[in-house]
């Protein structure tokens, strides 16, 4: 080796070494490694909001923390750069408006399985939603702040694709993104077991990166968020968040365009460090139904990603999950992603406990994507969608060459219908929308979506929206 | 010995990242950032980044504007600033970040450290409305299995000076893209010591003299692309 000991930290050129001369010429020995990242400490309670419930807005410029089980967002809440937020565990906070929580202090979130800390509109508040939380430019040495076992649902960005007013790096402008997370610049930031759905943005369905953000993202579930264009979770531009052991499934880019940048992970001019995630069914329009963009396959390992094959150590394998209950998308038995968490130095920013509140390690491993693996199928209560099975038939089947896929909704939801081929590539797309409660049904002409007919054979329709998928066999004689 | 593949050295990061955790004495974290905006204006700096021997600052730095795919447009808030970053020896662990000067006609300097698991890179752009060009210096930098590539100058040439410096073993990530503009917007491969990149007719060429470059792997170190490319 011509350095002296770089894996121990000392980077001087050995003696006699045609390089002497050149480099860092005052390193004086082995530099003290970094320390590892802790999960941060408590901030100080501060001024205690209590009662039964309370109304808040407006600047919070001293520690605060919100303790009233119901907390109404009337305005914008500012937290101050010298200022602390601390939220109870099991604390609603509902957003009576299309309000944000911009944190430029800390914010300090963390509830528990059974008491999660919720974020939502408040009952009439539905259709705009609120604002989201955006962690903008908060100072470098400060602790961390942490998200943990929190629910994220319901925040709209923006979604008209203006350019809307909000106080950014220097202060004037700067398009909305991120449904309910988003992260610019900054320092330390961790949200681990927390679940985001039904968030909505132009980029990034529920969270946006940028400005060197490098936020770690640990633990969480990420499903039925919607971007209209890119990222259906994540739209990141010049920034490095980190993702490590999440679940991203069933969220969706709405561009209708075959071509538009979309998937569920967007980067652009910027590194997403992806490590233990299952990333899976998160429907696009785009002709090729990447659910990464431009994420360099380098950074990428140890992942479940639907048509990924690049980085290391990864699968492509159908994620197997339970599809039912409080927890739709917990793992099974039958899960590839057992036991193959990785380790890096994010994990001490996990959570102990996943979403459903077991241990974030069994059987001695850790496991892909927000679940761990227990091998028990009792829920423990969440607000998530209920599941049921979904009935659907094909009529006629056998056919040749028209059938009508036939199916019941209980209730409104978002679905994509497509059939499938025997080695599970999507050959035509049915549908993609929200249909209403009640029985539906979609014709197919035994085509591919370029007008081909295709040949004789056995056939997949799968029907994939919040409460899993359901898949149909259809054999097509000619 | 056979070269080590791509997979197989990401590989044997994560184990020694892990190894040296764990056995190390657990000294408070300390990031560039924290750095940074602890740093007095000096020395004709508006930030000067005095860092201390025998320590390692992890994260990278980003200084100046960026470019919204969303607006379409540069957002124009930030301004940049004049920065020197004096290293006295000490390591900046990037851990997959960068330190780049964006979009701004700003200084950075940056002298005597060791950076590992990441790059340097200026980039600017040069169009009818702005004026965009980054000036600076890398010297004396040891550049320890950087990612993509030691230092990259995209949209920067002019004033630029990059001397005595030491790249080994550069990591070769893959496809770098990036689309921001017709001006800007270029492709390269990754693994480079110094990538100096679009349209140098423009933006001048950049002082690089007397640096030392090298790879363990003999195939490697042969090709010449891979110690200085240019597109």
């Amino acid at each position: 080796m011509r350095l002296v000991d770089p894996a121990g930290g000392d980077y001087r050129v050995a003696p006699g070494f045609k390089a002497e001369g050149y480099g860092c010429l005052s390193q004086s020995g082995p530099a003290t490694p970094a320390g590892a990242p802790d999960q941060g400490t408590p901030p100080a309670e501060g001024v205690l909001v209590s009662g039964s419930q309370a109304q808040v807005a407006g600047l919070i410029a001293v520690n605060t923390t919100w303790a009233a089980p119901l907390i109404t967002v009337t305005d914008e809440v500012q937290v101050a750069p010298q200022a602390a937020l601390t939220i109870a565990p099991g604390v609603r906070v509902q957003f009576a408006g299309h309000h944000r929580l911009l944190v430029q202090g800390r914010l300090w979130a963390v509830g528990t399985a059974q008491d999660p800390i919720t974020f939502q509109p408040a009952p009439g508040h539905e259709a705009a939603g609120w604002d989201g939380i955006d962690f903008l430019n908060t100072p470098a040495a400060l602790d961390w702040s942490r998200l943990e076992h929190c629910l994220l649902a319901g925040a709209v960005a923006d979604t008209s694709g203006a350019v809307v007013s909000g106080p950014l790096v220097g202060g004037t402008h700067r398009p909305r993104t991120g449904g309910a997370l988003s992260v610019v610049g900054g320092g330390r930031l961790a949200v681990a077991s927390c679940v985001f759905r039904d968030n909505r943005a132009d980029h990034g369905g529920a969270v946006f990166c940028g400005h060197g953000a490098s936020p770690v993202l640990a633990g969480n579930l990420f499903h039925d968020n919607q971007a209209q264009v890119a990222g259906s979770v994540l739209h990141n531009v010049y920034a490095f968040p980190k993702l490590v052991g999440n679940t991203l499934v069933n969220n969706r880019c709405l561009a209708e365009s075959a071509f538009e940048r979309c998937a569920a992970v967007d980067n652009f001019n910027g590194k997403v460090m992806l490590s233990g995630n299952i990333i899976r069914g998160n429907p696009t329009n785009h002709y090729s139904g990447s659910q990464l963009t431009e994420c360099k396959a380098f950074y990428v390992s140890d992942c479940n990603i639907e048509a990924f094959s690049g980085g290391t150590d990864n699968l492509d394998l159908p994620a197997a999950f339970q599809g039912w209950g409080a927890h739709p998308y917990r793992l099974t038995a039958q899960s590839p992603g057992l036991d193959r968490g990785p380790l890096d130095w994010w994990n001490p920013l996990l959570a102990a406990t996943d979403v459903a509140g077991a241990a974030r390690v069994a059987f001695g491993a850790r496991d892909l994507g927000a679940y761990e693996y227990t091998g028990v199928v009792a829920d423990a209560p969440w607000e998530g969608p209920q599941t049921a099975p979904l009935p659907v038939a094909c009529v006629p089947n056998p056919f040749n060459p028209r059938t009508t896929v036939v199916f019941h909704l209980a209730r409104e939801e978002w679905l994509a219908v497509d059939v499938l081929d025997l080695r599970g590539r999507r050959v035509r797309r049915l549908a993609a929308r929200r249909f209403a409660a009640g029985r539906h049904e979609l014709p197919w002409d035994g085509q591919d979506e370029g007008g081909r007919s295709l040949p004789s054979g056995i056939y997949a329709c799968r029907l994939a929206g919040a409460r899993g998928q359901t898949t149909l066999k259809m054999t097509l004689v000619r | 010995m056979p070269a080590p593949t791509k997979a197989a050295l990401a590989r044997s990061l994560a184990f020694l990242l892990v190894l040296s955790l764990a056995h190390a004495p657990q000294a408070a974290a300390t990031t560039l950032k924290e750095a940074f905006e602890a740093a007095p204006a000096a020395n004709g700096y508006d930030r000067y980044v005095e860092l201390e021997n025998g320590r390692t600052y992890t994260g990278g730095l980003m200084i100046g504007r960026v470019f919204s795919p969303v607006a379409n447009a540069f957002i124009l808030d930030e301004l940049g600033l004049d920065v020197a970053i004096v290293g006295n020896g000490a390591v900046l662990d990037l851990q997959g970040e960068q330190i780049c000067m964006s979009y701004c006609d700003k200084r950075l300097d940056i002298s005597d450290c060791v950076i590992t698991g990441g790059n340097v890179r200026f980039r600017g752009d040069n169009d009818f409305e702005h004026q965009l060009i980054p000036v600076g210096s890398v010297t004396h930098v040891t550049f320890y299995r950087p990612h993509d590539y030691g230092v990259r100058l995209q949209g920067a040439g002019t004033g630029i000076s990059i001397e005595r410096c030491l790249f080994i073993d550069v990591l070769d990530t893959g496809v770098d893209v990036v689309p921001t503009s017709g001006f800007s917007g270029d492709l390269l491969p990754t693994g480079t010591a110094v990538a100096a990149s679009v349209q140098t007719g423009d933006y001048g060429t950049p002082w690089v003299s007397e640096n030392w470059t090298y790879f363990g792997d003999s195939a490697i170190n042969a090709e010449p692309l891979h110690h200085f490319s240019f597109l």
